[in-house]
């Protein structure tokens, strides 16, 4: 297994601007409250390990974050169906205002510090695992700079399985659907999940379902936002990188690499390769001062850019940021 | 379910037992017999025959014989395996010098696989590496830096790697053989050899250092650093292309003393992108699992078992590599260019 760590340097206010964010809260309360009203919901053991075992580490639009007793990951339950999240991830109000609005405010940025590196990641695991890859599927990114890079990479086969994606084909197959129900034509020797294990309601079953797609030896991709990170750690209830129902998964590390192995997969790399940890408490704390953090993390957010950057690098080498990401082989 | 190739190891030492590892988790390589002369190897491979004779083992007539003898043994023993149409596997060196992988070749034949133990091509990092530099997306190589070289070793001066008799060179052509290895790999060849070399330090009979230039047959030059006199155990490889670099630092090892393997890989600042160039910003990749041995014996497996040419360390690469240093040598006054014929055999 291998990890990385990325010198890269951007902030927050780069991919989202704050007032934005605000406004895109605002929207996905009032959303989440209408979804909750007409759905029903159905309680979970731990989505990682399987464990009953939890507490409940906070709430958020009246929906419970447990924490796993053995894997300490946070995960919803009860929570809405996979059917009602794909509803509301196509039409609810705050999901139009990211998709239109927020993320094309931040474009540029997001396509240099985020597309353009999962691509190169993508291509160069392809190239060093799969030699042979073709067929490349994507599942629920339905972004359209995705689109465009998935588009432009030289595979054969490139396809789209989203339930909520409305982009006209440009260079690869839509399938709308739910992927626990798609027949692929050919196997697929990549499949891309990025940030989707985060709001699935049951990742196993995904999981499975990737497997099955895949050729033997075939790669997985996975983006996540961490549970055991830096960030995520510190803030707890007030991290605002963490809701409903975009994140009704927020893995540990020993939780995914637990869920990975139990579905058949082989870890090839996991990396924690995040940028805004450290930022993130900061300006969680000068946001809202009473925020109980320790001596040491509060003189850490004041130091200096310097010792503030060591620490992201030693969070990233150590697997200790928020932003996780990780290679799976199907074995 | 495919049948498995017989193989027998000559030789038992370092290398033999890594190799019989290796046999035992390959699900295709059927190990029949370990050659060597130390009465000792029988007791250490409960399980398998021991013979004290190759000729002994190559009566059983295995598809493979895997050559991990000193330096010294390793020719004849490719030869009489060859001879006797059996694929081989051997540990680098190909033998004491250049005449020696020449006399190799000659045993060659078509479907006949032939492969060298250059390990170091399928490490984490620098396959990783490889295929950023194959992607080109950092555009060509413009030069290349090798750094490798440890704190002699654990009986360092009773080594036969250090009895010139047995193994025909130092730490050039025990380690830095490595190293040239992989310029070849990245860089492909090379036209000029200048080397310093010394054998001050440990006082033996083959150089403690070595210091060697490579002028690019393509444009690509390299420097390199071999030396058993680096108290810190090190394995560097800076790779400057046109928009970027790369570094291979550190290396998995058994001992773990060469560090943990990572991968820099750095994108060039611009004078229009930044203040202050010349400190960009890195990615540094690490890994935990050093798969090389399986990897390489995979690879020579798969050639014979789909009858495809030897691509990675073939005797070739061999030959080549043995030329660079053969010519290293014969810079820095190690070798006479008239002894042995060797400064005709590196222009072949």
């Amino acid at each position: 297994m291998k990890n990385i760590v990325i010198n890269e340097q951007y902030s927050q206010a780069d991919i989202k601007p704050s007032k934005m964010i605000e406004q895109y809260i605002a929207m996905l309360s009032s959303d989440v409250d209408r979804l909750l009203a007409n759905c029903s919901l159905e309680n979970i053991s731990c989505p990682a390990c399987g464990s009953n075992e939890n507490k409940i580490a906070f709430k958020r639009f009246s929906l419970s974050y447990h924490e796993c007793a053995s894997c300490a990951s946070l995960y919803i339950s009860p929570r809405p169906s996979d059917e009602a999240i794909a509803s509301f991830m196509k039409a609810a109000p705050s999901k139009v205002f990211w998709r239109e609005q927020l993320s094309e405010v931040s474009q540029q940025s997001r396509k240099a510090k985020i597309i353009k590196p999962r691509l190169e990641w993508v291509l160069d695991s392809a190239a060093e695992y799969v030699s042979n890859a073709s067929h490349w599927v994507d599942v629920n990114t339905g972004q359209e700079r995705y689109l465009e890079a998935m588009a432009s990479s030289a595979f054969k086969s490139k396809t789209l399985i989203s339930p909520y994606c409305n982009t006209p084909s440009t260079g690869f197959e839509i399938i709308n659907g739910s992927i626990n129900q798609v027949v692929l034509k050919t196997p697929a020797q990549m499949i891309t999940l990025f940030e989707v294990l985060d709001h699935t309601s049951h990742p196993g079953v995904v999981l499975t379902a990737v497997n099955k797609m895949l050729d033997k030896g075939g790669l997985c991709f996975i983006t996540t936002i961490l549970a055991s990170g830096f960030d995520v750690k510190e803030l707890g209830e007030h991290a605002k990188n963490i809701y409903p129902p975009d994140r009704m998964n927020v893995f540990s590390a020993k939780g995914l690499q637990t869920l990975a192995a139990a579905h058949g997969f082989e870890c090839l790399e996991f990396s924690t390769p995040g940028i805004l940890d450290v930022d993130i408490v900061a300006a969680a704390i000068n946001e809202n001062p009473s925020i109980k953090v320790s001596a040491f993390i509060k003189d850490l957010i004041l130091s200096s850019p310097d010792v503030r950057a060591n620490f992201q690098d030693f969070l990233q080498a150590n697997m200790l940021s928020s932003y996780g990401r990780m290679l799976l082989r199907k074995v | 379910m495919a049948k498995k190739l017989n193989c027998i190891i000559a030789g038992y030492g370092y290398m033999g037992e890594i190799r019989k590892a290796v046999i035992e988790r390959t699900g295709d390589l059927n190990l029949l017999g370990i050659v060597d002369p130390n009465p000792s190897v029988k007791d250490r491979v409960p399980g398998y025959r021991h013979f004290y004779t190759l000729e002994a083992a190559l009566a059983l007539k295995p598809d493979i014989v895997f050559v991990c003898t000193p330096n010294v043994y390793a020719p004849a023993c490719c030869i009489a395996a060859l001879d006797r149409g059996m694929h081989v596997f051997c540990e680098k060196p190909p033998g004491r010098n250049v005449e020696d992988i020449i006399n190799i070749r000659k045993s060659e034949k078509p479907g006949l696989k032939l492969m060298f133990g250059f390990n170091h091509r399928w490490h984490p990092g620098i396959i990783k590496a490889k295929v950023i530099i194959d992607s080109g997306r950092m555009g060509r190589i413009v030069n290349i830096r090798g750094l490798y070289g440890k704190s002699g070793g654990v009986k360092f001066k009773q080594s036969w790697r250090n009895d010139k008799n047995v193994s025909g060179g130092g730490i050039l052509l025990d380690q830095g053989i490595h190293m040239l290895d992989l310029f070849r790999f990245f860089g492909g060849d090379f036209a000029d050899v200048r080397c310093f070399a010394s054998k001050e330090f440990w006082k033996l009979d083959v150089e403690d250092n070595a210091y060697v230039i490579l002028k690019g047959a393509q444009g690509i030059d390299a420097m390199m650093h071999s030396s058993a006199t680096f108290w810190k155990h090190t394995f560097r490889i800076d790779i400057t292309l046109e928009t970027g670099y790369l570094v291979v630092e550190g290396l998995l090892s058994k001992s773990g003393s060469y560090g943990r393997e990572q991968l820099i890989v750095a994108k060039r600042q611009f004078e229009d992108e930044a203040h202050a160039v010349g400190n960009p910003s890195e990615e540094i990749t690490y890994f935990d699992r050093d798969q090389s041995w399986d990897l390489e014996v995979e690879e020579f497996v798969r050639c014979i078992k789909e009858d495809k040419p030897v691509e990675h360390a073939s005797s070739t690469d061999a030959l080549k590599v043995m030329q660079l240093i053969t010519r290293a040598y014969i810079d820095a006054g190690l070798l006479a260019p008239n002894e042995a014929n060797h400064e005709k055999h590196c222009h072949q």
